[in-house]
């Protein structure tokens, strides 16, 4: 009864931790992604706009793998369109 | 580990989501951050820094990402270039105290060395148009489109309204 109670414990103290440890180190993730935006923007600001470095950084957003690329929000069931991407993509990489 | 219950899994749609959320609830805010940093720079194409937000709410297949960019980008944005276009006065001020100061000032449509700072009313119209121009295409999703045109004529009857 006792061992249990602890394990229960332990286990609830370990799951607390491994949260806190989770939250914090999206904190800083979150932090350093502000802070590469930022920077982006100032490196932007050094090219005076320049329309192709902007077109090339958007493309960076919402290009393939990055943050902004609509296909990578696709929902679980569109299984076949994700395949059909993946293997176009393996196809383009090939 | 790489399956679709973990939170590493390449499959998890939750993940790139969270990013996409996490960008545009912080662009504007350090857009106006890196404008407020430098003396005299150029105007800031807004427009075309919202490009790749606008072709995200158009063509995602998910109802939350649309609704998130919706109420955290377009909304506030469209709200704070209102606000400040026209006379200013007491109230607007105070409404507008707490952010985008700066890039409000310091805007344009697309083309900063030609256009220059334009008036937060223009750029309004020209983001508005933007989002129009966006739903348009072919590859926007239907339910996206509607909402799309739905914002585009609700900012367009305020005006009309204000006007009126």
């Amino acid at each position: 009864m006792g061992s249990t109670a602890f394990g229960a414990r332990h286990v609830s103290y370990h799951l607390v931790l491994r949260v806190l440890i989770l939250a914090f180190s999206m904190d800083k993730y979150y932090m350093l992604v502000r802070k590469f935006v930022n920077a982006s923007f100032r490196l932007l600001m050094r090219t005076e706009w320049d329309a192709a470095a902007v077109e090339e950084y958007n493309s960076i957003l919402s290009g393939p793998n990055g943050p902004l690329w609509w296909s990578a929000l696709l929902k679980c069931c569109d299984v076949d369109l994700r395949l059909s991407l993946q293997l176009q993509r393996h196809s383009d990489s090939s | 580990m790489w399956t679709y219950d973990y939170p590493c899994s390449y499959n998890d749609i939750r993940i790139p989501a969270s990013l996409a959320f996490h960008l545009s609830e912080i662009y504007l805010e350090e857009l106006d951050k890196a404008l407020s940093s430098s003396d005299s720079p150029l105007p800031a194409p807004l427009s075309t820094l919202l490009l790749p937000f606008i072709v995200l709410a158009a063509r995602t297949p998910t109802n939350t990402t649309y609704k998130h960019i919706q109420s955290s980008l377009f909304e506030p944005l469209n709200n704070a270039l209102k606000s400040s276009s026209g006379p200013p006065s007491r109230k607007k001020q105070r409404t507008l105290s707490f952010s985008y100061s700066k890039l409000l000032a310091n805007a344009c449509a697309c083309s900063p060395e030609t256009e220059g700072a334009k008036d937060p009313g223009i750029v309004r119209t020209s983001v508005l148009q933007r989002i129009f121009d966006v739903a348009s295409e072919t590859e926007t999703r239907d339910a996206n489109r509607r909402r799309m045109y739905a914002l585009y004529k609700d900012a367009v009857g305020d005006d009309e309204e204000s006007a009126g």
